[in-house]
């Protein structure tokens, strides 16, 4: 129990961290955007790098939010199963589908590290005005993997020590 | 090697695991254990699929709807719509589907519209006795047009996936959601043609409603105007929308607080991972079809048959009704499209005139239970529970159908405003 209150506290603080990085990263985009389409309509001269850098920006919006959207069941399922599940079998299938989630966030983390080494020993930079180094966009992907890895290993534990009259955890699925 | 990723990714959604995990895991499997393609090869793709500079405009202009819900823009469109249509039979209805066009043009997405419009609306025309069902499922299906007026998301999805120009895409959904919003109209008069009519509005509340709605009225101008006379490319006419909508809601308006803006901000953040990560995770499916030869193979297939373009339009019409019962609209999307595109071109039928069918009937699925975010989402606005107006859905249904049928008979409708443009 102290471990699942000390994981929910450090889970938690990523969830508000992650939360301020997409609304801000979403900002930088929509501001990078826009003074991309203004600069070039009263000077005439556009920047390039105005509308490079928005698309890359957006793994490090998406990668690391996959976690808290699953945490707080806002990700698109096919709800069929649990409408026909009640009580101790929605609990059980709810266990399966976080405990799958786990481990395939692991493994994509996992694989990441794998691929985020092998751009980093390659060198190869993106082909824009500014060039940023490809390892750096793709950390988004194990970080996001692990911290989702960590936030659905979250729900399975308490799921699996609740007890009753605790608040219920949110199901696998439910925002399709 | 399909047949594993079907078994694989169909046990995992009927757990009702998260589609993108569904893609993500089924066809990696295949991808990394049954073609030894190489993890990083993967990464890669997934990465060039996201970072598209065309889809960069979906987060924005599902910000433009976020903030525009925020700062009093929706309810100076209801108002207007009321205004010119209130005092027809249904007229509460009819300004609803009104509004949802409007709204429209302003953002490109279906769930914001939803919330945007059906939060005003809905519970007055329940409280007005309007049947209740209807409404809800009204407001979901008006939603679709949404999909196909530009800006529109849709668009932008099927424009990365098909690689026609963004521009041509816009320009393709306006006649037919024109169609689209006539035929609900009708439906609407027929169903509710017995519902108490308010007062025509006098000509002081009309000018007032255009006079109150003129700056948010200004929004599709400035985003359609930008891209078609060469001023921005898609996704900077959808920051410009942000932007106008935060001068909206903040200056004119003066009701987006700064919290309204960081909520919309953060709002728009999660609704583009959900999409997001469905086009990282799918895009490993198209790595396993192209590695397959599998559309080679269905195109063959159907050749051999001696499929004609109505019994392709009759067999995907059917699939996308199925599909859409189950899975949401993007994943569709991305399961189909990499099929579907090399059988239409095989078969002649124009890219733009797929896309104006593919979309009303993706877009249907929104309403076919079990899986219909959009009745999900407009029961939620009155706190209705869903399972109480699944019994309107059929005849919206029918209107679907008939739309589609509409668009495979007529391509002139979704190719003329582009072939001007």
């Amino acid at each position: 129990m102290r471990f699942l209150g000390r994981l929910k506290g450090i889970n938690d603080v990523l969830e508000r961290v992650v939360r301020g990085l997409g609304g801000a990263l979403i900002a930088v985009i929509l501001f990078a955007l826009f003074a991309s389409a203004a600069t070039r309509y009263v000077t005439g001269i556009g920047y390039d790098w105005l509308t490079e850098l928005p698309p890359q920006l957006l793994p490090w919006i998406v990668f690391p939010m996959i976690g808290v959207l699953l945490r707080h069941d806002g990700h698109v399922t096919v709800d069929v199963l649990p409408h026909f599940l009640h009580g101790r079998n929605l609990t059980r299938l709810r266990a399966v589908v976080f405990a799958f989630s786990t481990l395939a966030c692991l493994a994509f983390a996992i694989f990441g590290v794998d691929a985020v080494g092998f751009y980093q020993r390659l060198g190869q930079r993106t082909a824009t005005e500014v060039e940023i180094p490809l390892w750096l966009l793709y950390l988004s992907f194990p970080i996001g993997f692990f911290m989702a890895a960590s936030f659905t290993g979250e729900a399975l534990l308490r799921l699996l020590v609740r007890r009753e009259g605790d608040a219920p955890v949110a199901a696998p699925g439910g925002r399709a | 090697m399909i047949a594993l990723f079907g078994l694989s990714a169909l046990a995992l959604a009927i757990l009702s695991v998260p589609i993108f995990l569904v893609f993500g895991v089924s066809s990696t499997a295949v991808a990394l254990w049954g073609l030894k393609l190489p993890s990083a090869m993967l990464m890669q793709i997934s990465f060039d699929a996201m970072t598209k500079q065309v889809l960069v405009a979906i987060p924005l202009f599902l910000f433009a709807g976020n903030v525009m819900l925020k700062g009093g823009t929706a309810r100076r469109l209801v108002d207007l719509s009321l205004a010119a249509v209130g005092h027809l039979p249904g007229g509460l209805a009819l300004a609803m589907i009104l509004a949802m066009a409007f709204f429209a043009a302003f953002c490109g997405s279906i769930l914001a519209a939803i919330g945007a419009i059906g939060t005003v609306l809905l519970p007055t025309m329940i409280e007005r006795g309007y049947p209740k069902a209807f409404v809800i499922v009204l407001a979901a299906c008006a939603a679709i047009i949404e999909a196909l007026i530009p800006p529109s998301n849709t668009a932008i999805l099927y424009s990365a996936i098909t690689h026609v120009p963004v521009t041509k895409t816009f320009a393709a959904g306006v006649l037919p959601g024109l169609v689209l919003m006539t035929l609900l109209m009708l439906y609407t008069l027929l169903v509710c043609r017995n519902m108490p009519r308010p007062p025509r509005a006098s000509w002081p509340v009309l000018r007032d409603a255009v006079l109150g709605a003129l700056p948010a009225l200004l929004t599709p101008v400035i985003i359609i105007g930008g891209i078609y006379g060469g001023l921005f490319t898609a996704a900077e006419s959808a920051a410009v929308a942000g932007v106008w909508g935060i001068v909206l809601g903040r200056y004119i308006y003066r009701e987006l607080t700064l919290k309204g803006l960081w909520e919309a901000l953060k709002a728009t953040a999660e609704s583009t991972t959900v999409i997001f990560a469905i086009i990282a995770m799918a895009i490993f499916l198209s790595i396993v079809l192209t590695y397959t030869k599998t559309p080679q193979a269905i195109v063959e297939y159907m050749v051999q048959l001696g499929i004609t373009q109505v019994t392709f339009f009759l067999a995907a019409g059917l699939t996308l009704l199925f599909l859409g019962a189950f899975i949401e609209v993007v994943p569709v999307f991305y399961l189909t499209l990499p099929i579907f595109i090399p059988v239409i071109h095989s078969l002649k039928i124009d890219t733009l005139q797929f896309y104006v069918f593919f979309t009303g009937l993706v877009g249907i699925g929104l309403l076919t239970p079990p899986v219909c975010v959009g009745v999900y989402m407009a029961a939620s606005v009155v706190r209705e529970p869903p399972e109480r107006v699944f019994k309107a859905v059929p005849g919206f249904i029918v209107i679907g159908i008939i739309y589609a049928a509409i668009m495979a008979s007529f391509p002139w409708l979704a190719t003329w405003l582009p072939s001007k443009l």
